[in-house]
């Protein structure tokens, strides 16, 4: 096996240790815990397999916003801050779409009115972001490409908070409502349910993703990005226009935002201004996690952060005696998200998938 | 007054058009004191609010001037006081930021303490500028009655609002120990006993799950609900303090949702999660149209805008005021206010009539009992003298006006503790809106 193999290997064992901890610490029964008369203090393996169901879902948002990151530092070594604003613009396109259509909260659509509306918003999203996110580099990366390495990650930075005054400006500075278009039904497996909505999210993250990595692997303008992210002089000998390439790498990974704005609307119903600040920050360290300019390592660690953020719910309060965290494991996840990192990084420090870029002079 | 943040932050995006407003309103009523100053003293007598009335906060602080207005102008009327004029000085604290400033509050105190025909304040409104106007009013020292403050640091050393040990703030805002500033709105550390009150003997709910926001205002009132909760002999499955930052309470709502509750009771306002969790919620089986509980936090219009239309499980809100839109004893106050005035009556409009009432109360009963009136505006010696009387009336007083009994303890807090509970539903006109539930008198 080579060492990456190896640490999936330990990753995933790690996974089902955690697992299997929270199961054994429990009172375990497997009748459905959601109909009333279940026992109500049993924490059984249903609700582990429960929060895994919810998040890998979540995980999967992340995933998508997490390659955004990964691919413009792959190619430019930039952490484009301002992606997860982008991330938010693109909910806000969805809400004002919607509002075009006519959609409110109570609007009930089925079958093909409901598809293509979903279908049209989501490729509206994603172009409204992908556009914005290539003036983003024409205007505030580009001219600094050459510049300092602290010059752009500062122009970053202004174009995040620009962007989130933006957001301000156009939907208000309270929560805003995001129309609940799609509707929800719960599919049961035994006695874990995933929802309609879950699934809609899953497929739309698959689908982009599966997408994404045949497009950098098999097209014309996959090999130049791979070219151009590898060593950028060499690539623009060999004919390849480099400009071009790093603008496309923006448009992709911002249309990806708008696509995950649509999704994260329709689960979570909800968006406001500084919703990509702290999403950003997620997708960000899944980014890391994964190993930055990785591709499968954003996907992997955007699944991995969301599987770790809902299993932590689990852990008991220990203010109620016990075992635990006071007041439950849900206000602690994202120390616990972080304390992952930090223990991954330390003993690896490019990322579970990350490989050893060649030194750059 | 926590509903203040939704304000502070909404006054962001209207400040260019409000610098228009406010060069308009600058200048108010200045009264020189003009009363024929006899050496019996002046017949003129000077009531002064000091609300918020123009900007952002003009909804909320314009129908209480008006209602202080009435008082004056009823009284005067009536000759509730034979022989003494009396005289109506509105003060605005809006700021150049549009909203409620406590250095404008300050400097608006600073000038009424300086006439001494002032002989009380009804205000302020925001508890951010009692915070500024109680060190000034205590060393003059000139009564204020507000109609709206219901931070109970204000007056109160308590644990659960954060503001006891090294946080009290009595020895600032009261520098000279004595009791000068009185409230008739009740404190914010009833709402979560209310709340529970009314859940648990009301509605009948007896397992409830509690989750709080981590910040001040939302763990305060949290806890307040768990131990009343308790005291009632209800059942707490669980307590989760949760960032204000969170995003998504899917995970935690689905493992509550595995303990079959009531109820959830959310401790902190609309942003903090109190609209996230309430939404979410109906993406969890189980707990769709589970009853949802909060304070005057989540009692807002963004909180009815956004899950009104939603559906879902009924939501009860508790809000430290005493709604007169509904109680027969407002009746008559309700078509004055309506003839008198052309700004939306809104509940601080009574609350400030009656804080007017207890002032001129207060200053008939001064005058019963001995005192003078100030030779003038500036005549130091007496003002303060009366001053002193009209404050000793205010604390001994028994009041009954619309908002119901009113009496101050050594606290200058009223003695009657009224908290009105508010359910999210749809209004007259077909808007999602908080309507008038129930009040629940704390004992």
């Amino acid at each position: 096996m080579s060492s990456r193999q190896i640490e999936v290997c330990v990753a995933a064992h790690l996974l089902a240790i955690w697992s299997l901890v929270l199961y054994k610490s429990c009172n375990c029964s497997d009748y459905s815990i959601w109909q009333e008369g279940g026992d109500p203090h049993a924490m059984n393996l249903t609700l582990v397999l429960q929060e895994l169901v919810i998040g890998i879902t979540t995980g999967a948002i992340y995933a998508l916003i997490a390659l955004g990151y990964t691919m413009v530092y792959g190619i430019i070594e930039l952490i484009n801050f301002a992606h997860g604003d982008i991330f938010m613009i693109g909910t806000m396109m969805c809400i004002t779409i919607f509002d075009q259509f006519g959609i409110t909260s109570i609007t009930h659509l089925g079958g093909f009115p409901l598809v293509g509306i979903l279908l049209l918003t989501c490729l509206i999203s994603m172009l409204v972001c992908a556009v914005l996110g290539v003036v983003i580099e024409r205007v505030a990366y580009r001219p600094l490409r050459n510049a300092p390495r602290l010059a752009p990650l500062i122009s970053a930075i202004g174009v995040s908070l620009i962007l989130e005054d933006v957001g301000k400006l156009w939907k208000g500075i309270t929560i805003v409502s995001f129309p609940q278009v799609f509707p929800q039904v719960n599919y049961y497996i035994g006695p874990i349910y995933i929802t309609s909505v879950n699934i809609l999210v899953l497929a739309v993250a698959l689908v982009l993703m599966v997408g994404l990595q045949w497009m950098v692997s098999s097209t014309r303008t996959g090999r130049a990005m791979r070219a151009v992210a590898q060593d950028r002089e060499a690539a623009a000998l060999m004919g390849v226009n480099v400009d071009r390439i790093i603008a496309t790498t923006f448009f992709i990974g911002a249309a990806l935002a708008g696509a995950a704005g649509l999704i994260y609307g329709l689960q979570y119903g909800t968006t406001n201004f500084t919703l990509g600040f702290f999403l950003g920050l997620i997708a960000f360290t899944a980014a890391v996690l994964g190993g930055i300019g990785n591709l499968v390592g954003a996907m992997l660690g955007g699944v991995l952060i969301g599987v770790i953020q809902a299993l932590s719910t689990l852990i008991p309060d220990s203010n109620a005696g016990g075992f635990g965290l006071p007041h439950g494991g849900a206000a602690w996840n994202e120390a616990i998200i972080f304390l992952v990192l930090i223990l991954i990084l330390v003993f690896r420090p490019s990322g579970l998938l990350g490989q050893q870029l060649p030194e750059k002079v | 007054m926590k509903r203040s943040w939704s304000r502070i932050f909404a006054l962001t995006m209207g400040i260019p058009l409000l610098l228009g407003l406010l060069a308009a309103c600058g200048s108010g009523t200045t009264g020189t004191g003009s009363g024929a100053p006899t050496a019996a003293g002046s017949t003129i007598i000077k009531i002064a609010s000091e609300l918020p009335v123009t900007g952002a906060d003009e909804s909320s602080g314009k129908p209480a001037q008006d209602g202080a207005q009435l008082a004056v102008t009823q009284a005067n009327a009536n000759h509730t006081i034979q022989g003494i004029t009396l005289q109506f000085v509105p003060k605005d604290d809006v700021g150049p930021s549009g909203t409620h400033d406590p250095a404008q509050g300050a400097a608006n105190v600073t000038q009424l303490v300086s006439d001494y025909l002032v002989a009380g304040i009804v205000g302020p409104f925001n508890s951010s500028v009692a915070k500024a106007e109680m060190p000034i009013s205590n060393q003059a020292p000139l009564a204020q009655i507000s109609p709206a403050n219901t931070n109970p640091c204000l007056t109160k050393d308590t644990a659960a609002s954060g503001c006891s040990g090294s946080n009290n703030q009595i020895s600032t805002l009261r520098p000279t120990g004595t009791v000068n500033y009185f409230r008739i709105a009740t404190t914010d550390d009833h709402q979560g006993p209310a709340g529970a009150d009314y859940m648990y003997t009301t509605l009948h709910l007896s397992k409830v799950y509690v989750i709080d926001d981590t910040e001040t205002y939302g763990v305060g009132i949290a806890n307040a609900f768990v131990g009343e909760w308790t005291k009632l002999g209800g059942k707490v499955l669980g307590h989760s303090s949760e960032s204000p930052k969170t995003t998504s309470y899917v995970s935690l709502l689905t493992q509550i949702a595995s303990m079959h509750p009531d109820a959830i009771y959310f401790g902190g306002v609309d942003s903090t999660g109190g609209i996230l969790v309430r939404k979410q919620m109906l993406t969890v089986p189980g707990l769709a149209n589970l009853p949802f509980g909060g304070g005057d936090g989540i009692v807002t219009p963004t909180f009815a805008t956004t899950l009104q239309p939603t559906g879902g499980g009924p939501v009860y809100g508790t809000v430290a005021v005493v709604d007169t839109s509904q109680s027969q004893t407002a009746a008559t106050f309700r078509t004055q206010y309506a003839a008198a005035f052309t700004d939306p009556l809104n509940v601080y409009s009574a609350a400030a009539y009656d804080c007017a009432n207890i002032l001129i109360q207060a200053i008939k009963t001064a005058l019963a009992n001995g005192a003078h009136t100030p030779t003038s505006s500036s005549d130091a010696a007496g003002g303060k003298a009366f001053r002193t009387a009209v404050i000793a009336a205010i604390q001994n007083i028994n009041f009954t006006g619309v908002t119901g009994h009113q009496s101050f303890d050594a606290n200058g807090d009223t003695t009657d503790k009224i908290i009105t509970i508010y359910k999210m539903g749809l209004n007259s006109s077909s808007k999602p809106d908080w309507l008038f539930a129930s009040s629940v008198t704390v004992q």
